[in-house]
């Protein structure tokens, strides 16, 4: 895949956090971010970022992956359930050995793709488990 | 009244000596056999996914619609999440309005020309973009899904064995279909993980194909054909994407299709056996947590389905009223229906677009 630059400038904010959507006029949640409610058409949809904290409350160990993405072979993808109440799917940066339902997780920058033409590397969130405190 | 005059579809498989508009001529031949005029068009209605990638080119609709001697009509290509729903929907809005007396609707995919990663790269490509450079792949979702239908439904894998058992069951009938070969559970269940727990043949199989339906007002029908069958309504209707055990698309579509689907026989978008199950529960053909328990008690894809008669990406919606049509005017070699009405449900693969329509016997 080749990336075009200017996509991944427009897309950091996404990309080095988690961004959801709360309408001001009706409450509903959204993820990813829109600027219009998909409940009631209010175009008062704040952009809330998530502290980064969650929940693994189910996940997949993928075998296959697509060109480019070798290294991350096998890949772990799971549904996080964030503090904040929202349940996302995403990346997870875990050995598939200490994976487990219930785990505690933490955001993370990690790479997520380099491309060969230009030399470009995307970075992303991805989940790890998350510190002991 | 929009009505199907004929239709015409050739096997799904791997076709290396044959372009997209190679495969589109052989369907288009076999229709042209079956009705008494050669077929004018006032609109040309092309399906088709991953033109652009999968075919290096652009402006299909005019390339094939010209390969096929279609001068003079209407070209257009439509999609909307690698279904074809949305080509139907198209072809039976103009002519229901009135804007088109006849419609030629062309499904076509080439996916064998590429690897099997390139299409992954080519299917993920649907997702959003930041899932997209993540890595992250249509499976995955599909993955979650079938861990939480499992988790919330306490079923383990040897419930979903069910479908593709039953699919191929179908398909060793079918000689259109690209798997015509019966597999046991014992296969089912052997076969190589992919994102766990979604294995080889709990997944749609992908391959070349092209179908080609006409459409016409009821003025005109019988000018090409006896054999008739009225494309009663299209309808259709979209979500976010959601790790659930219910598509909220689906349910929607559900609601517009109105009455009971009980009398229909139906087809589903099984690109999983997970999308399967969430398809004939939002559609309340079978309850909750059970519907792959139950498969003896319905008439469901009796071709073969995604899993084995084969899935060429845009242009299976096409395929699917091709069938139904052939089913209804029983002229399909293969399993039969006993009904005369016929519903097709066309989604992507993850079911976050959702189309149907149906069709009864004239
Ligand atoms: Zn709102």
């Amino acid at each position: 895949m080749k990336i075009f630059p200017p996509q991944i400038w427009r897309l950091k904010e996404e990309l080095y956090s988690i961004v959801f959507g709360k309408c001001e006029d009706c409450g509903e949640i959204m993820y990813p971010y829109r600027p219009v409610c998909r409940k009631c058409g209010s175009m008062r949809v704040i952009k809330v970022k998530s502290k980064g904290y969650g929940t693994l409350i189910r996940y997949t160990i993928s075998y296959q992956h697509r060109e480019g993405y070798e290294k991350l072979s096998p890949m772990i993808v799971g549904s996080v359930l964030l503090d904040e109440g929202i349940e996302i799917a995403a990346p997870i940066s875990a050995d598939p050995e200490e994976v487990r339902k219930g785990m505690r997780l933490q955001a993370a920058l990690r790479k997520y793709y380099v491309d060969s033409s230009n030399g470009l590397i995307v970075y992303g969130i991805k989940f790890r488990p998350a510190d002991q405190d | 009244m929009v009505v199907i005059v004929g239709a015409s579809i050739v096997p799904i498989n791997r076709y290396y000596e044959s372009s997209a508009e190679d495969l589109a001529f052989e369907a288009y031949k076999g229709l042209t056999g079956e009705l008494k005029d050669r077929p004018k068009a006032d609109v040309v209605v092309i399906s088709s996914t991953y033109a652009e990638l999968s075919t290096n080119s652009v402006n299909l609709a005019n390339k094939i619609a010209s390969y096929l001697g279609h001068q003079g009509s209407a070209v257009m290509r439509v999609e909307a999440g690698e279904s074809g729903g949305p080509a139907v929907y198209t072809a039976f809005s103009l002519i229901k309005s009135g804007i088109a007396d006849s419609v030629l609707l062309i499904g076509v995919e080439k996916m064998a020309d590429q690897h099997g990663k390139t299409i992954q790269e080519y299917t993920a490509r649907g997702l959003n973009y930041k899932d997209y450079l993540a890595g992250i792949m249509p499976v995955h979702y599909a993955a979650l899904m079938m861990k939480k239908y499992m988790e919330v439904y306490k079923v383990d894998y040897d419930y979903f064995v069910n479908w593709p058992v039953k699919m191929h069951s179908y398909a060793v009938e079918n000689p259109m279909a690209m798997l015509k070969f019966k597999v046991t559970p014992q296969q089912v269940k052997d076969s190589s993980v992919i994102s766990e727990p979604i294995r080889l043949y709990d997944t749609g199989a992908r391959g070349d194909g092209a179908a080609v339906v006409l459409l016409t007002s009821e003025e005109v029908a019988r000018k090409y054909s006896d054999d008739l069958a009225k494309l009663q309504s299209v309808k259709g209707s979209s979500s976010d994407l959601e790790v659930s055990t219910s598509a909220m698309a689906v349910r929607d579509l559900a609601l517009k299709l109105g009455d009971s689907v009980r009398d229909y026989y139906v087809q589903v978008h099984d690109s999983y056996s997970v999308a399967a199950a969430i398809q004939l529960e939002d559609l309340g053909l079978l309850p909750r947590g059970r519907s792959l328990t139950e498969l003896d008690s319905v008439e469901v894809n009796l071709e073969g389905g995604l899993k084995a008669r084969g899935y060429p990406g845009g242009a299976t919606a096409v395929y699917q009223l091709a069938e139904i049509y052939l089913q209804l005017t029983q002229k399909f070699k293969g399993r039969t229906t006993s009904k005369e009405k016929a519903l097709m449900i066309s989604t992507d693969d993850l079911m976050t677009v959702a189309y149907g329509a149906k069709v009864i016997r004239e």
